[in-house]
């Protein structure tokens, strides 16, 4: 079923949306919060969370992509639930990778400069989309995805080093990107 | 969470959901030993089996150079040889029996934006071919919508009366982030004799026509860690204006990047410099007097590799008048 079916599905409001959204959509969204959180039932409550935003929230919305749409929303319910659990204290999962981009944030001569996510955003995506494939899929399940080195080192038959090494780089070159844009902090 | 890391988390949350998808979709497609291994393969077993000597007027490929990043971004050089028949309206060749060969340079798997902003350019006889047009014995045609991922075709043709050769460089480049990077560089060595087309014939190597698409970070490794890499000697081949202009243009990026290093020697650093320094080739020509200045200046580039210059390669450096290798 394709996603404009789903959605169609989701605004005749049957009860085979949600299913049809896990079905298609269910593998990812467990994965990825298996790797913001470290209980499998958290995991699965937030991915069941998430299906019933968008089943609250389409319509009146009718996302571009709905992949996106549900990801985004989990990433959300992942991060509260974190923020719930871990209060006080540091989480590694979500503030390891975090730190890891705050370090591509140039150190500028106004520290008071507030930082702008929509600047950021915007030159973030521009700096994905010229990236290489294989480059930008990689930054992308690190730091949106949350995968591990490891497990993307596992998935694309490279070794955990060269993922690391090449990740290092790209961060570098985010950074040297966003210094162009004036973005510091 | 900060204010630092809240921006961050907020911006992700904006990433384009194209790149989302993308990337989710990526996720099962391991790369692995032996894919990689089936991969290079298929590709020495088509070399291996390319056919050198053309029949007359038959479609047969000849050869295919596949230059891949990442298993993503492929851009494949095809050279077939063509009917006479076959030729685009337009394309007319005088002679009555021909011998015709097509090479087409196609970019597989690359994003419209990615496949908007790469360029061919096709340098023939010291031309820089950048518009449909033909060339005594070679055409260059470039497709008008290449959404197919058809960068561009070049027709060659010769009778099969007589003995002709046919020398041409086919150069790929992008500027999809604001700055021309060389994707890849490929001399082709065509030559007729009287009754067949004999192609690339002393290229039988599959190394050599196995390029990575890289980024110049990744060419300047590469440089460093492998002097005699084909890039390299494709780059080096040349020594026209236009192959000068491009090859400078990357020397400044080159450059830019070898600043930064503490392993590479400032001799070389200063010898680039004043090669950039130089607004055309006639300009550096006229202080150097040498055809092969492109040659050795590439030579420079391997820095700490000096030891592993050739006597003749130092001593055509030394005949040059430029400060010794060595520095004294």
């Amino acid at each position: 079923m394709n996603d404009q079916e789903i959605l169609t599905l989701f605004h005749e409001r049957s009860e085979q949306a949600v299913s049809a959204l896990s079905q298609k959509y269910g593998k990812v969204c467990q994965h990825m919060a298996g790797n913001f959180l470290d209980s499998a039932s958290d995991a699965e409550e937030c991915v069941n969370d998430a299906y019933l935003v968008v089943w609250n929230t389409v319509p009146p919305e009718q996302p571009e992509s709905l992949l996106a749409y549900l990801l985004g929303i989990l990433r959300n319910l992942c991060h509260r639930r974190l923020a719930r659990e871990t209060a006080g204290k540091r989480d590694d999962r979500l503030d390891v990778s975090l730190d890891e981009l705050v370090q591509c944030l140039p150190a500028g001569p106004a520290p008071q400069q507030t930082l702008d996510s929509l600047v950021i955003r915007d030159t973030l995506n521009a700096f994905l989309w010229s990236l290489p494939r294989f480059d930008r899929t990689i930054f992308l399940r690190r730091y949106y995805f949350q995968d591990s080195c490891r497990q993307i080192a596992k998935a694309t038959g490279r070794s955990e080093s060269a993922i690391s090494t090449r990740l290092n780089r790209l961060k570098q070159r985010l950074k040297e990107r966003l210094i162009k844009e004036g973005i510091s902090v | 969470m900060n204010d630092q890391k809240r921006a961050i988390f907020d911006a992700l949350n904006g990433i384009d959901p194209a790149l989302i998808e993308e990337a989710a979709q990526n996720r099962t497609a391991p790369r692995t030993r032996l894919l990689r291994f089936a991969a290079a393969a298929a590709v020495l077993a088509v070399l291996l089996t390319c056919l050198f000597f053309l029949p007359d007027g038959k479609s047969e490929p000849l050869f295919f150079v596949s230059v891949k990043a990442d298993d993503q971004l492929n851009i494949i050089v095809t050279m077939t040889a063509q009917a006479v028949e076959d030729l685009p309206e337009g394309l007319d060749p005088s002679w009555e029996k021909q011998e015709v060969f097509c090479v087409e340079v196609r970019m597989d798997n690359a994003l419209p934006e990615y496949l908007a902003a790469s360029k061919v350019t096709v340098e023939y006889m010291g031309r820089n071919v950048t518009d449909n047009a033909a060339w005594q014995q070679l055409s260059v045609q470039f497709p008008e919508d290449n959404s197919d991922g058809t960068l561009c075709r070049i027709y060659g043709w010769a009778s099969n009366s007589e003995e002709a050769r046919l020398n041409f460089t086919v150069t790929v480049s992008n500027t999809a982030d604001g700055v021309e990077t060389l994707l890849c560089a490929q001399p082709f060595r065509a030559f007729y004799n009287r009754n067949s087309l004999i192609v690339n014939r002393e290229i039988t190597n599959a190394e050599s026509w196995t390029m990575e698409l890289m980024s110049t970070e990744q060419l300047i490794e590469k440089i460093l860690k492998d002097p005699d890499s084909p890039m390299f000697t494709a780059l080096s081949t040349s020594s026209s204006e236009d192959k000068h202009d491009l090859t400078r243009r990357w020397y400044t990026e080159i450059v830019a990047v070898l600043d930064t290093r503490d392993d590479v020697g400032h001799e070389i650093l200063n010898k680039l410099q004043e090669f950039r320094s130089y607004e055309s080739k006639e300009e550096y020509s006229k202080q150097y007097s040498n055809p092969e200045g492109d040659y050795i200046l590439i030579l420079l580039l391997q820095g700490s590799y000096f030891d592993q210059l050739t006597e003749e390669e130092v001593a055509q450096y030394d005949q040059l008048g430029l400060p010794s290798l060595l520095g004294d």
